[in-house]
């Protein structure tokens, strides 16, 4: 026995010193554990230019909370996956966010026809999901753990609209929408407020992404003696239509939607064809907000970009949520979803004031519109009147 | 109406350069040559290259890129083809098709062209047309005159050169032709490196045209150009030809006089079941056993 007494003790007491290690060990992961933010975005097919400054606003989001504290004492950790530019990837990527990574809550990084099918996922996951930019009204109509931090198609169409008629006096518009999900949306609450604002819509003339030819559209829109275009689309199709535009000597006034806020596009229209070009869209580049001027200039650091739209919004996306995390002093997903209905008045972001989110889970906030000058995007006026604001 | 005209001419254009090699690919190797719409992207971003980092003219990219786009043409038989000719059709198939998806993705890399367009304005030096009412821009101008070149110079191997002889012989019975004498690999590595050309002269035309080089450029050719190669009827040259500029009428014309109530590929493939439902093996094709 006495031989075996000592064994035991050293037995005993390297098991309680193990235990003792095990347990600072834990401790050390408690504090290096950290809240997982999903995030999907295309960083490979068409879309992937957008998809990866979607990814890096967003990294900077979680490079700046984390910077001044993280959430709940924790740093937050952005979990990216590519959607591939493939709603079924977008849909995997979705099963994939929720089931394996677990994540607190997400970010949308993508489009409208890429985030729906993902939207319905984290629903039935109950993992809320903010979506940043796709303007698409079903998103948010897929449930209450579904968030979008950019205005609407309903408001953003109204308000290509309200400048139109209202800002530029202009009586009759051609619309050559983008045959998909944000287009038709886009086009459809464009055509309910020229309604109400007696604007005449001469034609719809509809396209494919896969098109690359939008001559024959612009042919018919010459003989029709319009005053305005209505067109969206995203950066390429943007840069077509302008470089056609001039091509077939035309000058009439183009007023296109945030797809067209990229630097890539007046990099590919050909010079001076975007010249006055005015848009629809979430970020002001002039803004005095400093949030604004501190991320245009550390995105510039990092990636040697202009930062854009999509950019701007991702990280508003992260933001946000960040500080529904906080408020909500807990990874819980019904408490997170309280306290993003109960964040109101909030200018943290670059695409703001954040006045609230409607009951739908949709933004409430004015809507920039920019113009086309030089090299650049300029001020052109914001649009904060309710009557556009509040249509959800 | 004159507009019109001019983007229905150059549309055909751009339409024969691509369609010709895909059918002579076809008319030799019995290929549906998918990977033809890669070697149109590759052409474009080699075009973009020598342009911007040799800082070369139009003229001397729109070479280089030709030339490159030949070599990888002739890669892509001996590579590939040559290996599954013998094998049931489907596998030289998809063989091009697993090709296709590689060039894509290689090109969508960042050390290659990424995941944005790029510009690609390249003066071409010749200057704009306008007669009377009808006028084009000068790329306009640039892209019907490279195809009458290029498609006379094809015109003249196929009907006047023992080299087009041996194509000829070649796709009318390839095994017969062989045991008559017929140097066959390199008759299809000529075949092979001329249509790529074409495909690659097409990249440059419409980047510069469209003001655009992206990794997804060769998407909708990879459809498309077999509207057009099967209208023609598969393996003809002419037929190619004349199918590529009935798609380009019907497709402007009816985009610019009825409206964009119809998608436009729906326009072209609409336009092919018809012909088919009355003709076929196509405008000028030839009945295949």
């Amino acid at each position: 026995m006495s031989t075996r007494n000592p064994s035991r003790r050293a037995f005993i007491a390297s098991l309680s010193a193990a235990l003792v290690a095990g347990a600072a060990f834990a401790g050390a992961a408690a504090a290096a554990e950290k809240v997982k933010i999903g995030f999907f975005s295309p960083q490979t097919g068409f879309a992937a230019s957008d998809g990866q400054a979607a990814l890096h606003g967003a990294q900077i989001a979680v490079q700046f909370i984390n910077g001044a504290g993280g959430v709940l004492g924790k740093e937050i950790e952005l979990v990216s996956y590519d959607d591939a530019s493939k709603p079924d990837q977008a849909a995997n990527v979705a099963q994939k966010l929720t089931q394996s990574d677990k994540v607190t809550a997400a970010v949308s990084g993508s489009y409208s026809f890429l985030t729906r099918p993902a939207a319905s996922i984290f629903q039935r996951a109950k993992t809320p999901l903010v979506t940043a930019y796709a303007v698409h009204p079903e998103i948010t109509a897929t449930g209450e753990y579904i968030f979008r931090t950019s205005v609407p198609a309903e408001v953003e169409g109204a308000s290509a609209a309200w400048t139109i008629s209202k800002l530029m006096k202009k009586k009759k518009v051609a619309l050559v929408t983008m045959d998909n999900d944000a287009g038709v949306a886009l086009a459809d609450a464009f055509k309910r407020m020229a309604d109400k604002a007696g604007l005449e819509i001469a034609t719809e003339e509809k396209y494919s992404l896969q098109d690359k030819d939008l001559r024959p559209i612009l042919n018919r829109i010459k003989g029709m003696g319009v005053d305005a275009i209505y067109a969206n689309g995203f950066y390429a199709q943007a840069a077509l239509l302008v470089n056609q535009r001039q091509e077939l000597g035309m000058d009439t006034q183009i007023v296109g939607m945030e797809g067209f806020d990229s630097p890539k596009f007046l990099e590919l229209a050909k010079p001076g064809a975007a010249e006055g070009t005015v848009i629809t869209t979430a970020l002001d580049r002039g803004s005095k907000n400093p949030v604004v001027q501190k991320f245009i200039a550390e995105y510039k650091k990092q990636f040697g970009l202009s930062a854009d739209m999509v950019a701007a919004s991702s990280f508003d996306a992260v933001t946000v949520l960040a500080e529904a995390i906080k408020r909500a002093g807990s990874t819980e997903a019904d408490a997170i979803v309280k306290a993003l209905h109960g964040i109101k008045g909030f200018d943290g972001v670059t695409t703001g004031p954040f006045q609230g989110f409607t009951e739908g889970g949709d933004v409430i906030k004015p809507v920039m519109i920019q113009q086309v000058k030089g090299d650049d995007f300029a001020h052109f006026a914001i649009i904060d009147d309710p009557e556009i604001m509040n249509l959800h | 109406m004159s507009l019109t005209v001019a983007n229905i001419l150059v549309t055909g254009c751009l339409y024969t350069l691509i369609a010709i090699g895909l059918t002579m690919v076809y008319g030799m190797l019995r290929v549906l040559h998918i990977v033809h719409a890669g070697v149109f992207a590759v052409g474009a971003m080699v075009g973009l290259l020598v342009f911007q980092a040799l800082g070369a003219g139009f003229w001397l990219s729109l070479l280089a890129a030709m030339l490159a786009s030949g070599v990888m043409g002739v890669a892509i038989y001996h590579l590939g083809y040559r290996w599954v000719l013998d094998a049931p059709r489907g596998t030289p198939l998809i063989v091009s098709i697993g090709l296709f998806i590689a060039v894509q993705s290689l090109l969508e890399r960042p050390f290659l062209l990424g995941p944005d367009a790029s510009s690609f304005d390249a003066p071409t030096g010749l200057s704009a047309l306008e007669i009377g009412d009808f006028a084009m821009t000068s790329i306009q101008v640039t892209i019907v005159l490279s195809t009458a070149v290029v498609g006379l110079a094809v015109w003249y191997i196929l009907a006047r050169t023992r080299l087009g002889l041996g194509w000829r012989a070649l796709s009318e019975d390839m095994n017969m032709a062989r045991s008559l004498g017929v140097a066959a690999e390199r008759a299809i590595a000529v075949n092979m490196f001329v249509g790529s050309a074409m495909a690659g002269l097409a990249g440059v035309l419409i980047a510069v045209y469209e003001n655009a080089v992206y990794a997804h450029m060769g998407s909708v050719v990879a459809y498309k150009a077999f509207v057009v190669v099967v209208l023609g009827g598969l393996g003809s040259v002419p037929g190619a030809v004349a199918a590529a500029f009935v798609l380009a009428t019907v497709e402007i014309g009816i985009s610019t006089w009825l409206g964009s109530f119809f998608p436009r590929d729906a326009i072209g493939f609409a336009v092919l079941i018809l012909i088919l439902l009355f003709m076929p093996t196509g405008l000028m094709g030839k009945r295949l056993d």
